[in-house]
Formats: C-alpha cells, sequence, structure tokens
C-alpha cells in the first residue's frame, strides 16, 4: 500500500474519531478506529516495515486527547510491538486467529493506559465491564473493515 | 550500538521521546494549530452532522415518553413562573441596594461564544475540541460555560486558535461545589460514564435529592454560583467519614454544539 494513501485513510480515522464515533458510544465506550486500523495493519505486514504508521497514528491521537503527551503513543506503540512479536511467533493466518491478537492488542493498549496513567497519577476510569464492552465493541468494527476491505478486494478483482 | 539505534522500536520511542520534548517546550503548538486549522471545516461539518443524526434518532426513541414529561414540564413550569415572580422583584431589590451602596455591577462577565470542533480521541477523558484560542483571549484554566449559566468545563490546552476543554465529567476533573438551599460544601468529581459525584460532604448534615449544586467559587478557578446539577442519589455509610451523592448534570453533554468561555469576571 502507498504511503500516502495510508496517511490519507489515518487521516479520515482520526477525523472520524473524534468527530462521529463519540455519537455511537455505548456505556461510555466509543470505537478507537486508529487502533484497528494499526492493529489489522500489525496482522499483515511486519513492524519493520510499518514502524512509521504507527508513530504518525500516535501523533494523531495525542494531537486530538487532552491526557498527558505520550501517554497514547507509548501505550500503543508497546501493545502493537507485542502484538507483531506473537503474531510473528504463532503466525495467524486464519481469521479467528487474527481476531483473537486483535483482541489481546486492545486489551494490552487499554492496561498500558490505564498502567502509565496511574504511573503519572492520572485518575482515569477503569472497570472490567468498561473493558469488556470496549474489546467487543472494537472487534465488531475490525469484522467491519474486514468485510469492507474483502468486499471491495473481491469487486476489483472481478473486473 | 548503531544497530540498537536502528531497531524499529527503539526508533518509535525516540521519536516518541523527542515530540514529547518540543511538546513540553512548547515547540508544538504552532503545527497543532495549522493541523486543526487545516481540518477544522471538514470536522465541524461531520461534528454537527453526527450530532444532529443522533438527535434525530434519541427523539424518535423518546417518543413514548414525551406524553408523561410534557406533563411533568407543566407543573414544573408552573412552579418556576412564580419563583421567576419572586427572583425579579429580589434582583430589583438588589440592584437597589447596590446603587445605594455604590457596589460594581454583578453580571460583569465577558464571554466568548464558541463551536465545538471534536471531542477526545483517547475514549478514557472527557475532553472537546474548541474553534477559540489565544488569539480570541482565551486563557489556560478559563471556565466554560453553556446557555443558562450551565458548568461545562475548564481550558486545559491552547493554541492560537483552538483550545482543548476537560468537561466536568472527566474523571480528573475537581470542582469546588456548594449544594444551594443547605450551603453545604463539597469537591464535585467526574464518575463513571459521563456522571459526576460530590463527594466530602459532612456526615451529619442532611442532603436531599433535587438539591441544587451550584460552584462555591473557593480556589478561585470557577466564578461563584455557576449550576452544575442537581442531587439524584445520596450514599450513606456509618463507616465513612463524609457523604457522596451522584448529581444529575444540568447539561446534556451528548448534545453540546456552541458553549462559551468565560475570559473576564469580576465576581
Amino acid at each position: 500500500m502507498k504511503p500516502f494513501l495510508i496517511i490519507l485513510i489515518l487521516l479520515i480515522a482520526i477525523i472520524l474519531q473524534t468527530t462521529a464515533a463519540p455519537f455511537l458510544s455505548i456505556s461510555g465506550n466509543s470505537p478507537n478506529l486508529i487502533l484497528v486500523l494499526v492493529l489489522i495493519l500489525v496482522t499483515f505486514k511486519d513492524f519493520k516495515e510499518i514502524w512509521w504508521v504507527i508513530v504518525l497514528a500516535s501523533l494523531f491521537l495525542e494531537l486530538f486527547s487532552g491526557l498527558m503527551f505520550g501517554l497514547i503513543s507509548l501505550s500503543l506503540i508497546c501493545a502493537v510491538y507485542l502484538i507483531d512479536w506473537i503474531n510473528k511467533n504463532f503466525s495467524a493466518t486464519k481469521l479467528w486467529m487474527k481476531t483473537v491478537f486483535i483482541g489481546s492488542g486492545i486489551l494490552l493498549y487499554n492496561l498500558l493506559l490505564i498502567v502509565l496513567g496511574r504511573l503519572f497519577h492520572l485518575d482515569l476510569f477503569f472497570s472490567l465491564k468498561y473493558l469488556f464492552i470496549n474489546i467487543i465493541y472494537n472487534l465488531l468494527i475490525m469484522i467491519i473493515f474486514f468485510s469492507l476491505v474483502y468486499g471491495a478486494k473481491k469487486v476489483f478483482y472481478q473486473e | 550500538m548503531k544497530k540498537i539505534f536502528r531497531h524499529p522500536l527503539v526508533l518509535s520511542l525516540l521519536i516518541i521521546g523527542g515530540l514529547f520534548f518540543l511538546n513540553y517546550q512548547g515547540l508544538l503548538k504552532s503545527p497543532q494549530d495549522l493541523f486543526f486549522r487545516l481540518f477544522a471545516p471538514i470536522e465541524k461539518i461531520i461534528y454537527q452532522t453526527s450530532l444532529k443524526t443522533s438527535n434525530f434518532f434519541n427523539s424518535i426513541d423518546s417518543i413514548n415518553r414525551l406524553n408523561t414529561e410534557n406533563s411533568e414540564l407543566k407543573q414544573e413550569n408552573e412552579e418556576l413562573l412564580s419563583k421567576i415572580i419572586q427572583l425579579k422583584e429580589m434582583a430589583w431589590e438588589n440592584e437597589f441596594l447596590r446603587e445605594q451602596m455604590n457596589l460594581p455591577d454583578s453580571e460583569n462577565r465577558q464571554l466568548i461564544l464558541a463551536d465545538i470542533v471534536g471531542q477526545d480521541s483517547s475514549g478514557l477523558g472527557k475532553y472537546i475540541l474548541i474553534d477559540k484560542g489565544g488569539k480570541q483571549g482565551v486563557k489556560k484554566n478559563a471556565p466554560v460555560i453553556t446557555a443558562g449559566n450551565i458548568l461545562i468545563g475548564q481550558v486545559i490546552e491552547l493554541t492560537d486558535s483552538f483550545a482543548m476543554v476537560q468537561l466536568i465529567t472527566d474523571s480528573n476533573s475537581r470542582i469546588n461545589a456548594l449544594i444551594q438551599e443547605s450551603r453545604i460544601a463539597g469537591l464535585v468529581k467526574g464518575g463513571q460514564e459521563s456522571s459526576l459525584i460530590i463527594d466530602l460532604l459532612p456526615q451529619r448534615e442532611k442532603i436531599k435529592e433535587g438539591e441544587v449544586v451550584i460552584t462555591s467559587g473557593l480556589a478561585g478557578l470557577f466564578p461563584k454560583g455557576l449550576l452544575i446539577g442537581q442531587i439524584q442519589e445520596v450514599s450513606f455509610s456509618d463507616v465513612q467519614i463524609s457523604q457522596k451523592a451522584k448529581i444529575k448534570t444540568a447539561a446534556d453533554f451528548n448534545k453540546l454544539e456552541k458553549v462559551f468561555v468565560i475570559i473576564k469576571d469580576n465576581n
């Protein structure tokens, strides 16, 4: 995929995440489009090839967040790197395996954010119910993304 | 040694470290402002369209409740009308006494109207981005309100043309508050899923549901008398030193489109 296209997709995702996504909130959880996109990307590509995408994605997230600068970036980079490492060792070829890896990525990202927040004395709201809904909701978004990509592939392939 | 710095994880962390340093020095403000200025028009359109769509679906959902709500509101309206008449009389008396004693005008407040451009990207914090910043006179820690003197939050970060506002429902927000009727002071903080909690209320005091909570003006961060909400549920325990109560916010944070930033307050 061309870098220009990746940047464009990230820009559209961050705009939607800060404008439309909060209105789709369920029990205080709104979809994290950027996180899902980055985790999908890492299950297909090597961290070495896409590290700049992750840095750019985390920078976009930081710009639109009131949280202390660096918290989101650190959580995102570390979570994505760990998922990449797991993916390399237990290579995910089937969709259910990718779903499990992405779900673990979402869990790791949230846990890291909470732990780093506590380290910097930030009072971030956290509960198991919140975490559970967050993972399920973002996995649903992932399935929608996959369906869109496979649908588009089929259309272009037939042509 | 060189190999370590070429590792993508180390490289990514070094870049983030560099950006953290630049942000700490305030050098990211201008690029951030430029980025916001480039995308704010699109953001505003999408945000407002999403808000209208959400309101439309909410109104369909609430059609069944409208009849009962309507009769309740009619009754409340009648009660409020009589209160308004009493308050008008008191306001006139107050104004008259102020004139006699040569006291300054109590309503000497300067506001700036701002549009909401976007919301927080992390999902964990409750922040909004507004289209007014340092150039328009907005300052850090400035209180943000909505129509009806209802407190929304406080400016925590700003660029030349934009400001990030921490909503009162954010878990890191702390406001010195007062229960209007009983004059009991407490600390309002953000709770779960956009709720508010008033904490540190004295154990012996009796707190009634429905009582109005306003800012106390203590610590000087927020002006006195801004509306926060109404007491919804009091949680009382013999083991704790103080009482807690859940607050029903006066503002509907899901329907916010425009807000006011207080840039000067003489109260």
